[in-house]
């Protein structure tokens, strides 16, 4: 039987008007359902319940047989007007279109099957005895009834079944306020008028496209193009754009949606409604995150304590020499393999220098004490030559591994803020607003609407001076320098933070203006560039600061024009990762300063001694004179150009003025630098983001096998060389012609697991991610692992331990790779994704999903080795997996064509199956190969 | 099992299981009400098992359901608990 919809309708007791205004077109159907719930949450299912009904005389006769419409019923002509007695019967095909309240698809994915789930038919009524069961022939078909006289009475169906296909699940709020601990709620209804209190602006009462999973399966009557779906699909997993499952949000679990929001913060006092394990400030931390990573820490000594010719460094509470240095809480970091680097400066003669004999011992995750074995694991250094460090002003850059989750003692609590403030972000210490990047963006607009305090709470918003308004960026912090660069084009690698503010101005005769210290609450550390709108020129005035400001002179304007400023604004920047559900950076503004003499071009600055909070600088503060951008100090509070600054991504600075010194006083350099916020600070914000969006997370429990059959694999492998392992990140010569190359961006490194899009520090080279031609997962060994097409493969959820209780993402025959980011041991090189249209069994049963296999290995380039390890994931996999590399060996030889990769029993890799675009579905025996 | 045509059949025939392909009438028979119904049912099964045997139930033409509109001028009291779905056309093999 075949229905065609559309016939306009609504649920019965609807308003009549509604369809009027809604569409009026009839091929559409307009769908009113249930009310919101009052508490709490509720997941409702769209179906289609079909039926075969005998008409008699006196029935009526719906067009097309759909009960609901809201178009006039067709005569029932079952009576001759010329004999006026009924002749014979009719039998229609009738159908409706349901809303059921209150379904589980966590336990039911398509809805049908619910057992609050019942059949009509035509009596129009539930029959409590009847609910939908899958058909076991058609997987697109559920029915209830067995064909019996009784069901044919019960339903009132001339075959004794109702028939019925999902539509759509659709996630419902409640009519409480929202708050932190009510996400799921919405006070203001669609009728009322009012702007809702939602920071996402959605009302209890409406049905927005985040609420709702459409569960309708497309067919063909040809068959699908595995090559289109697979393209297709493939950018839509990048792009985010690609369907999803609804998911549920960690911190509410009322709350499920496409877009979620996520509440977090920073701060020692525990707040109703965030879980914030591990989110206490301690002045050392900058990460705080569910998966491990690291972070520079700077370690300043003048004249180091020796021992034996060894500097000693041990966890805090554990030194038993008098010379160690207590360092970190071992609960929280412990040290990465990586040497340290050890820097000496002499701000004499303006000098640095790195020392380069030395020997580390006891780096890496190690106790300081094993109470069992009594050995004392502590760091020692050993330069060379001792009198390379002594009596010398020092500085070790460590790098601290946070570990997982915030570490061993982290704590819940929790934040009970204004909802407002929290969303804009803010802070308790200053008052000043956060900012924050949100994955989603690479450049992100920052409102100002609610931070232009010199006005009315009502009028707030952004300044406007003729025709143009005061508009901001946030920018990157670890691009920042060019981030600050007007003339820079490619902004596309930025992640937002500190603040780029559009400043406009009136000039009304006088050559002079001045720049309030203090613009949209946040702070003003420089000005980037002064350009007249009105004669299209880059001003290079005098600025010099002053009180409250900055105090322009010597502008070349006219009465009349119309200024652009572009400021450097702001406070505190965080580098937030959603699916690590963390901060893995916290920026601020400083201005550090130190005493120059007239003459002197230039001088050494360690800026941990000004500021022990700040483990290194990213960038500073520059001047845009229409030409050239140049980085910019103040000296007795007038502006000064740099030739060159030195250092950054540590803690010590060697700067060069332009021009010597005219003055003997102070100098002053704006810098954005790392900031470890102290156990006074607190800082709360929200936002909202795109959940994974991967399956088998929900649809696997812990001993679950999930089949699939392969359809179509990709012809095209992706690798990505955005590793930290790599002397040459750049693709073979002769594959360039070759390359299909993805567009890079954080989206996605970011579905990859990695944080973002970063320049390697060991080589400076630019990350990549490419789409190159190759056929993947070949084994060369009978009775293993293959993915080719017609291969039926087994999907069984990885072993999970104490240490990582991960719930996204599977493995194929092995413990599963991650779902919390990157936790890696050692330096990965590069990252390798095959893909394929696959077609699900069991309950995935008829439906073609897009499987994408993620794995990594430690190293690739052709100066390393052509054959390359696997990486052993600490705490990722299970104690009989580590170590058993060799079982993956990855032979990537991309100085050829075919990208092979050689496989033993098992695949180690996360492994996700992506609904398609309208669940896509054939018979479970009608593919490729049968 | 035999359909529920109403009381007024004489009796229902099946088709099931008899791979039935013609109801063969008779001259000087008139055909029976419930030969001219197996008529139309084995009719109505060949054709079943044919799109059957294409394709399982499902949608053939299919549109992005439609929600309120994300640009809140235009979001009216009509949207009230509403979703629009777009000319559907489906396939239910039953």
């Amino acid at each position: 039987m075949c229905i065609r919809g559309g016939t306009n309708q609504f649920q019965p007791n609807a308003q009549n008007n509604i369809w009027e205004e809604l569409s009026g077109v009839e091929t559409e159907i307009a769908v009113i359902g249930e009310p919101s719930p009052q508490v709490g949450y509720r997941e409702d299912l769209v179906f289609l319940e079909v039926w075969q009904q005998l008409i008699e005389t006196d029935d009526s006769v719906p067009r097309h047989g759909f009960v609901q419409s809201a178009l006039e019923n067709n005569e029932n002509d079952l009576i001759d007007p010329d004999l006026e007695i009924e002749t014979s019967k009719r039998v229609q095909l009738r159908y409706r279109i349901r809303w059921i309240k209150g379904v589980d698809f966590v336990s039911y994915r398509n809805g049908l099957g619910h057992p609050a789930c019942f059949a009509k038919g035509s009596l129009g009524e539930d029959n409590t005895n009847y609910t939908f069961t899958q058909s076991p022939t058609d997987p697109g078909l559920w029915t209830s009834g067995d064909g019996s006289l009784q069901s044919q009475e019960d339903l009132g169906t001339v075959d004794g079944f109702v028939y019925a296909m999902p539509i759509a699940r659709i996630h419902r709020r409640n009519r409480v306020e929202y708050s932190l601990l009510n996400q799921n709620g919405a006070r203001k209804s669609l009728l009322s008028g009012e702007k809702s209190e939602r920071p996402d602006g959605l009302y209890y009462d409406e049905i927005s496209s985040v609420d709702v999973e459409d569960l309708r399966h497309q067919i063909s009557l040809d068959g699908f193009d595995y090559n289109a779906l697979l393209e297709e699909n493939i950018y839509s997993v990048w792009d985010r754009t690609q369907p999803s499952e609804l998911k549920y949000s960690a911190l509410d679990e009322n709350l499920s949606g496409n877009v979620l929001i996520q509440v977090d913060g920073i701060s020692t006092s525990d707040r109703n409604g965030i879980d914030d394990i591990g989110r206490d400030p301690d002045g050392v931390k900058r990460i705080f995150l569910e998966a491990e990573d690291s972070q520079l820490h700077s370690l300043s000594v003048n004249s180091p304590q020796l021992s034996g010719g060894k500097v000693y460094f041990s966890a805090k509470g554990h030194a038993v020499l008098g010379c160690e240095y207590e360092l970190w809480d071992e609960n929280v970091f412990y040290i990465s393999t990586l040497e340290p680097v050890v820097k000496v400066y002499d701000e004499v003669t303006n000098t640095i220098s790195t020392i380069s004999g030395r020997t580390w011992d006891n780096l890496g995750e190690k106790r300081t004490w094993n109470y069992l074995t009594g050995v004392k694991n502590t760091i020692t250094y050993t330069p060379t030559d001792v009198s390379l460090i002594e009596n010398k002003k020092l500085v070790f850059e460590f790098i601290f591994v946070a570990r997982e989750g915030g570490g061993l003692t982290g704590s819940k609590g929790g934040f009970n803020y204004n909802i407002l403030n929290m969303l804009l972000g803010y802070n308790d210490k200053d008052g000043k607003p956060l900012d924050f990047n949100l994955y989603t963006d690479t450049e992100r607009v920052v409102p100002l609407d609610h931070y232009y305090s010199s006005q009315s709470a009502t009028t707030k918003g952004p300044r406007v001076v003729g025709s143009n308004t005061d508009s901001a960026l946030a920018r990157s912090i670890s691009r920042f320098e060019e981030a600050t660069n007007p003339a820079n084009t490619f902004k596309e690698v930025y992640k937002a933070g500190t603040m780029e503010l559009k400043y406009y101005v009136l000039i009304t005769g006088s050559t002079e203006d001045f720049i309030e210290s203090i613009l949209y609450e946040r702070n003003v550390f420089g000005i980037l560039s002064i350009y007249n709108a009105s004669t299209f020129q880059y001003l290079t005035p005098s600025i010099e600061k002053q009180s409250g400001g900055y105090k322009i002179t010597g502008l070349t304007v006219n009465t009349g024009d119309i200024l652009e400023y572009t400021l450097l604004t702001g406070g505190y920047t965080f580098d937030y990762v959603p699916h690590t559900k963390g901060i893995r950076n916290i920026a601020k503004m400083y201005t550090f300063s130190d005493s120059i003499q007239m003459g002197e071009t230039e001088g050494v600055m360690n800026l941990n001694t000004k500021n022990i909070l700040c483990d290194g600088v990213l960038a500073t503060a520059g001047f845009f004179d229409g030409s050239q951008y140049r980085h910019i100090a103040f000296v007795n509070s007038k502006m000064v150009y740099l030739d060159a600054i030195e250092g950054l991504g540590s803690a010590l600075i060697k700067y060069t003025l332009l021009d010597p010194s005219a003055v003997s006083g102070q100098i002053v350099i704006p810098f954005l630098g790392y900031y470890n916020p102290e156990t006074s600070d607190q800082f709360y914000f929200q936002y909202q983001y795109i959940p994974y969006s991967g399956i088998t997370q929900v649809r696997l429990g812990e001993d679950d096998v999930q089949q699939v059959r392969v359809l179509k694999v990709d012809d095209k492998v992706m690798v990505t060389t955005a590793g930290t392992g790599s002397e040459s990140q750049l693709v073979p010569q002769e594959l360039l012609g070759m390359i299909d190359t993805l567009p890079l961006n954080n989206k996605i490194l970011e579905y990859n697991f990695f944080g973002e899009n970063v320049v390697s520090p060991l080589t400076g080279g630019e990350s990549s991610f490419r789409r190159i031609p190759g056929r993947g997962l070949v084994s060369t060994t009978a009775g293993e692992t293959y993915l080719r097409e017609g291969q039926v493969i087994d999907l069984v959820l990885g072993n999970s331990d104490d240490e990582t209780d991960m719930h996204r993402g599977v493995v194929i025959s092995s413990p599963k790779l991650s779902e919390r980011g990157i936790d890696f041991d050692v330096a990965f090189n590069h990252l390798n994704q095959w893909s394929a249209i696959v077609l699900g069994t069991g309950e995935l049963k008829g439906e073609l999903f897009l499987m994408i296999i993620t794995t990594t290995s430690t190293k690739y380039n052709a100066l390393e080795s052509p054959e390359d390890e696997y990486l052993e994931q600490k705490g990722i996999y299970v104690d009989d997996a580590l170590g058993n590399g060799k079982e993956i060996e990855l032979k990537n030889n991309l100085t050829s064509i075919q990208l092979t990769q050689k496989l033993g029993g098992k695949i180690y890799g996360a492994v996700d199956l992506f609904p398609l675009k309208y669940r896509p579905l054939i018979h479970s025996g009608k593919h490729n190969g049968d | 099992m035999a359909k529920n045509l109403g009381p007024n059949v004489s009796r229902v025939l099946e088709q099931d299981e008899r791979s039935w392909l013609n109801v063969v009438f008779q001259q000087k028979r008139p055909p029976l009400d419930s030969e001219w119904n197996l008529v139309q049912e084995i009719q109505n099964f060949k054709h079943a098992q044919t799109i059957r045997r294409l394709t399982p139930s499902g949608f053939l033409t299919i549109h992005d359901i439609r929600t309120a509109p994300e640009n809140r001028d235009d979001l009216t009291s009509s949207w009230v608990d509403a979703i629009i779905l777009d000319n559907p056309c489906a396939i239910v093999n039953g």
